[in-house]
């Protein structure tokens, strides 16, 4: 009961803050213009918007894939490298937490866009001719929302790489076995619930974005957040905002759940 | 034995963590195909001194040979030894069988070879069933068999094994003991063995190096380190033993107004006469030499008792084991007796 009391504020919080307003979207779904699913069966019959999701699936995916990967030497390097490279490394995964999403898009912006820095180097270098496209399509939403999500994958993977117990690893050392199997097949596995765990956060995570897909994507690579931000400002339609945003959290909601069933996953 | 060049030989190895030193100038010759037990009270630097030998910590101070040549430095992949650890360090992720064929893969043995050993490794001890299972589906003792399992079964020429049956009931180990003895004298693999066990560690070696503090004490077989323990420690360390102040007068020691007359003159430090229980005898009743003494416990053991006793002149406790059969009905509690032992079973610290 005293417990209960002392969770009450945090409780009134999130439900002014969260529960009233979802509940408010999930209401305007099925009720405007005029109650019913019409809102639903639009949005699902809607070739645009299975094209969007299937972007935002793509551009997901390919997010996860890479920011696990890079994320996994990072975590390495700053867990067992020594003192010097673990600061270095420190400061690397830190310093973009204190940075807001919108500097760090237009940072990217700055460097990818036709006239930016990158462009411009590789031609005065005479490597390239013609300006490479690197933003205003899905490789710049893939390369901004890459380097957004790759410090929220390290956490997860360096838990579980912590708790790998260093005698497993002399173990195989003393067997003769080569660095590569050892990294491969034992060191590898043994972290594979941080790795799930990180995947599981950086695609849950990404699936929302919006700013970066906005800025870098530049009108052309339409994710799914934008979309639903488009059908609320430019084509005032608010129940198929709605149905969009219900579907999106319904469908993330069950992809958690079948995951975390699957595996005793670990994201601490 | 002393022509053959030592597989491992240490030259006043020490090791430091910070400024604690946890092993300091231990010298040793390991030879090829030798039973050798590390024995010591917990903290006393076993470990320590296996981890270097497998080349798994650094060493402070000293040398390492290893078949001749310098490897004080050399990484443990270079030296080859088996090490099965204390904490049994299994794959987690692999079955017990997976866990059992690491090594042999990793030397590259055929396929069908792998399958039989690890068949043959997993009735060796006692695990049969349970092959397909995870080291986290096992009890703690089963871990243990696995962890030496995988040891044994890619047959490396030294093994160096950390306390491998701290887990097993007492059934359990004999069998495991057999089983090591065995292939022991089988394969002539040399192997370096811990154990908090003096009973196992004399039954099992060929000989036996007892650590204290950080120190080698003694290192001989074990009738000598039971029969002539070079320091009290090692004397007290190793079963129970009676340590009696003695005054010395050359070769003649008296405790209290017993005295037995020494084979030699004892150096000037002695100040105590240590005896085995088992060497003791109780003095026939009309004897008139002996140590005086009264009874005060009789503990009935089966084929043995064992009597407490206290010494008339000082009080000093002793303890006296004896065959049931030739304990006279007299010997109970409140009586006095007397007891002596031969000069030959005194031991002088
Ligand atoms: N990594 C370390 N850092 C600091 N001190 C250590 C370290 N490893 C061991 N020690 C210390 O060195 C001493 C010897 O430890 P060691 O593990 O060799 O003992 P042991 O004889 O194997 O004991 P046990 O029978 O309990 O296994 C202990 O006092 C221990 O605290
Ligand atoms: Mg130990």
């Amino acid at each position: 009961m005293s417990r209960l009391l002392l969770l009450s504020p945090l409780l009134l919080f999130l439900g002014l803050a969260y529960l009233l307003p979802l509940s408010g979207v999930m209401l305007q779904s099925v009720t405007t213009p005029e109650p019913g699913l019409q809102n639903y069966s639009a949005a699902l019959g809607d070739p645009l918007v299975w094209s969007v999701i299937w972007r935002t699936l793509r551009v997901c995916l390919c997010v996860t894939v890479l920011a696990v990967v890079l994320a996994y030497p990072l975590t390495l390097l700053w867990l067992k490298g020594n003192t010097a490279t673990r600061v270095l490394v420190e400061l690397a995964i830190m310093i973009p937490f204190w940075l807001s999403v919108l500097s760090r898009a237009f940072g990217w912006l700055s460097l990818l866009s036709n006239r930016g820095l990158i462009n411009s180097w590789l031609q005065s270098l005479g490597i390239i001719a013609e300006p490479l496209t690197m933003v205003r399509n899905e490789f710049g939403v893939v390369i901004g929302m890459m380097h957004f999500l790759i410090p929220f994958a390290v956490f997860p993977l360096a838990s579980a790489m912590r708790s790998v117990d260093d005698r497993v690893i002399l173990a195989a050392r003393g067997m003769g076995a080569s660095r590569m199997r050892i990294f491969w097949q034992i060191f590898v596995p043994m972290t594979k619930s941080g790795i799930v765990g990180a995947a599981l956060l950086v695609f849950v995570f990404s699936l929302g974005f919006y700013i970066v897909p906005t800025l870098l994507g530049g009108g052309r690579s339409v994710m799914i957040a934008e979309l639903i931000y488009l059908r609320i400002f430019q084509i005032p339609n608010w129940g198929l905002a709605a149905a969009l945003s219900a579907l999106l959290m319904v469908s993330i909601g069950a992809f958690l759940v079948a995951l975390i069933k699957r595996a005793g996953v670990s994201t601490t | 034995m002393s022509a053959r060049k030592p597989a491992i030989e240490a030259i006043d190895i020490g090791k430091d963590y910070g400024t604690f030193t946890a092993l300091s100038d231990v010298s040793m010759k390991i030879m090829p195909g030798e039973f050798l037990t590390l024995l010591g009270p917990s903290g006393s630097g076993k470990t320590t001194f296996l981890m270097m030998l497998a080349g798994f910590e650094a060493v402070t101070r000293g040398f390492l040979k290893i078949n001749g040549f310098d490897k004080t430095h050399a990484d443990a992949e270079s030296r080859g030894f088996g090490m099965m650890f204390q904490g049994y360090a299994l794959f987690p992720h692999m079955t017990v069988e997976q866990n059992i064929a690491f090594p042999l893969k990793v030397q590259k043995r055929p396929k069908s070879e792998i399958r039989d050993r690890v068949t043959d490794m997993i009735d060796l001890v006692g695990l049969s069933g349970h092959g397909h299972k995870r080291p986290s589906g096992l009890s703690g003792g089963q871990q243990q068999r696995v962890a030496l399992a995988r040891a044994l079964a890619y047959e490396p020429p030294v093994l160096l094994l950390d306390e491998p049956f701290s887990a097993l009931d007492k059934n359990l180990r004999g069998q495991m003991q057999d089983e090591l003895r065995r292939i022991h004298a089988k394969m002539g693999t040399t192997f370096v063995f811990v154990t908090h066990d003096q009973s196992e560690a004399l039954a099992l070696s060929s000989r036996v190096a007892i650590f204290d503090q950080g120190k080698l004490q003694q290192l001989a077989d074990p009738t000598t380190v039971y029969e002539r323990p070079s320091t009290r420690f090692v004397a007290e360390f190793l079963g129970d033993i009676n340590v009696l102040p003695a005054i010395f007068d050359g070769p003649v020691s008296k405790v209290g107004d017993f005295s037995v007359t020494l084979p030699e003159a004892p150096a000037a430090s002695a100040r105590h006469i240590a005896v085995r229980p088992e060497k003791l005898a109780l003095q026939p009743e009309s004897s008139q030499i002996g140590l005086p003494c009264v009874i005060t416990d009789r503990i009935y053991m089966g084929a043995q008792s064992r009597l407490q006793l206290s010494s008339v002149a000082d009080g000093s406790p002793l303890v006296i084991d004896i065959k049931t059969a030739d304990l006279s009905s007299a010997a109970e509690p409140g009586h006095q007796i007397r007891v002596g032992w031969a000069a030959k079973d005194s031991l002088i610290f």
